[in-house]
């Protein structure tokens, strides 16, 4: 079953106002690209991948394990919100030992990734600024290894080095790990699918274009 | 009135009378209560003549005295977001003093009390206006954190020592002391702008922890050392207070085995009580970051660290109650221990459940802890350690339940 991310007739429903999906999806790796227009919905659905929100219909599971319900899966996916999450009181090195050892890896050590985004380890998040914030989110949604890693417009608030260095990154990882990005305008890189998505309709796919090794 | 002066005293005069109301009625209660048997008259004429360096130690004392208790009234009133607001407005400093000086006034009543039992060597408006007017960097100052802080409270104390002392020699210093304060003013005032970033006050920890629950608990504590160090304080206060009481209780009373329990449970009623206030604070810190959904532990074992922290903040406290309280025998100690369980379980238990609702009531810590006094003071022992087979689990399962309705309530907001 290795990494499998299988999402079946996924949709989210808020209230009865608001709805987006249903999406089906089932990779082993790889770099998929969220596209769609502001309140499209992209959120909703990375929120519900990630077993943050319990969708109104469908199912997804990591390796066979339903996100929502299953723990193993969710030590084996991460996300990166687009919203500014991490509690202030924290130092950038205590939010990703904090993550890892949420985790069971209390050992995972983030100062590589820290180092390669020029992030202060020492750095209260309370003072950080948007752009240092969104590299801690990232380096604690990288602790233990997640197989499966959902970046909510991530690239958004980057210095031009930073988003280079994740683009290098993610080019790496799509070969062993799935990676669902949405990014609003042109996406920063190649991937192997796009999903459009619209409120109210169903999530199409619209063409592979990342060109395999 | 202008609109500023309205504004301005809305945002930073209001909330500080009624902080500083508290310590000025005790104050006026003191010199209400000294005023019997105090001729203030003769003591003013006693304190002119003595030496003139033990004249400046008294009323330097007297004014960095007031102006620290003032300053801490204050102190709060720069943590509000409106304050930032203000800051960023083209306000020039004289103008910050103008529109803070309504404000303020209140906290120079007492000094122009203490500052009548001073010789008088000038002009009286001069010997006021100077002298007392340099409490205004102090009282600032004893406001403030960070470097500011010590920066104006020791020129504030250092120049208003040094021209108490010279002003014995010669009056003409109340007339510098003027200008000193003149001087002063924009300059400390402009300073309220440094005091809007919020400085943590905590040293970088480490956060590595072998199991998920330890993670938690430890990621809590470090919310509560960084941002409620003072109700933190108050627990302990209200903790050695509870020992001095057992303490007083064990060495001047030669009571039973069945008396000390009673007094230990009722005792522990008291101690247990700020818990679910710090508990309240926490979630207002932590906000969704309490709980989420996504994070790879269940809601059993986030309840399971949250009844894990407030273990640790009250195990101390409660250990050497049981230590004072030792003459009550095994059977009674045994009682108290699951006493202290079932009432840091219920009281979990109904916080968890109550997160989402805004209207509760501070009271639940002090309801949980008297009924469960009440109950295992008055209920045979096997009855209560009975009941404790059905109210543990509840307590544990109304905490589970409450996590739950919690994620979900707080991670359907968004769409996008």
């Amino acid at each position: 079953m290795g990494n499998r991310l299988e999402i079946k007739n996924l949709k989210v429903t808020f209230g009865g106002s608001f709805s987006v999906g249903p999406m089906t999806l089932s990779v082993n790796s790889g770099l998929i690209y969220l596209k769609g227009p502001n309140g499209g919905g992209k959120t909703s659905l990375m929120r519900a991948i990630a077993g943050e929100i319990q969708p109104s219909s469908g199912k997804v599971s990591v390796a066979g394990h339903d996100v929502y319900s299953s723990l193993d899966a969710r030590r084996q996916l991460a996300f990166v919100p687009s919203a500014q999450e991490l509690p202030g009181f924290l130092t950038v090195q205590e939010a990703y030992q904090f993550t890892a050892s949420l985790r069971g890896v209390p050992a995972w050590d983030g100062a590589i990734y820290c180092q390669a985004l020029d992030l202060d380890l020492q750095l209260p998040l309370g003072h950080a600024s948007a752009g240092q914030r969104r590299k801690a989110e990232l380096v604690c949604a990288l602790a233990a290894d997640p197989r499966v890693l959902l970046l909510d417009e991530t690239f958004s608030h980057l210095d031009k080095h930073s988003a280079n260095q994740l683009v290098d990154w993610l080019h790496e990882w799509a070969e062993s790990r799935v990676i669902l990005l949405t990014h609003h305008g042109e996406p920063p890189l190649l991937a192997d699918q796009i999903l459009h998505v619209m409120p109210g309709q169903s999530v199409r796919i619209e063409k592979s274009v990342r060109p395999k090794p | 009135m202008t609109l500023h002066d309205r504004l301005f005293f809305q945002l930073i005069g209001r909330p500080f009378y009624r902080r500083v109301m508290l310590p000025l009625g005790f104050l006026l209660f003191v010199v209400v209560l000294a005023d019997a048997s105090v001729n203030w008259y003769a003591l003013r004429n006693q304190l002119a003549i003595w030496p003139t360096l033990r004249l400046s130690a008294l009323f330097t004392f007297l004014f960095l005295f007031w102006g620290l208790i003032a300053g801490k009234a204050l102190a709060p009133v720069w943590g509000q977001p409106a304050i930032a607001f203000l800051v960023r407005q083209p306000i020039s400093r004289w103008r910050w003093v103008r529109f803070l000086a309504p404000s303020l006034l209140i906290a120079f009543l007492p000094l122009i009390g203490i500052w009548w039992l001073a010789p008088n060597h000038g002009n009286t408006v001069v010997h006021y206006l100077g002298f007392v007017g340099l409490a205004w960097p102090i009282i600032l100052g004893a406001s403030f954190h960070g470097k500011s802080r010590y920066k104006w409270l020791t020129i504030g104390t250092t120049s208003f020592a040094i021209l108490t002392f010279t002003y014995t020699y010669q009056g003409w210093v109340s007339l510098l002391a003027i200008i000193i304060t003149i001087a002063f003013l924009p300059m400390s005032s402009s300073a309220i702008r440094e005091q809007t970033v919020s400085h943590l006050k905590a040293k970088p920890g480490n956060l590595k922890s072998k199991t998920p629950v330890m993670a938690v608990i430890r990621r809590d504590f470090r919310c509560l050392w960084c941002l409620e160090r003072k109700t933190l304080f108050v627990l302990v206060q209200l903790g050695v207070v509870t020992l001095l009481m057992m303490l007083a209780i064990r060495i001047n009373t030669e009571a039973g085995s069945r008396m000390t329990f009673i007094v230990c449970s009722s005792l522990l009623a008291f101690g247990i009580t700020p818990i679910y206030e710090i508990l309240s604070r926490l979630a207002t810190h932590l906000g969704p970051e309490l709980m989420r959904h996504r994070w790879p532990i269940s809601h059993l074992h986030r309840g399971l660290a949250l009844l894990g922290l407030v273990f640790l903040l009250t195990a101390p406290v409660f250990m050497l109650l049981g230590i004072l309280g030792s003459a009550m025998g095994a059977a009674y100690l045994t009682l108290f221990t699951l006493q202290i369980l079932t009432s840091l379980v219920v009281l979990c238990g109904l916080f968890c459940h109550t997160l989402l609702d805004t209207g509760t009531a501070l009271g639940w810590g002090l309801w949980v802890a008297l009924i469960n006094t009440l109950l295992v003071t008055t209920l045979p022992p096997w009855i209560y350690v009975t009941m404790l087979g059905f109210v543990v689990p509840a307590g544990v399962v109304l905490m589970v339940r409450g996590l739950k309705k919690f994620t979900l309530q707080t991670e359907t907001g968004t769409h996008g």
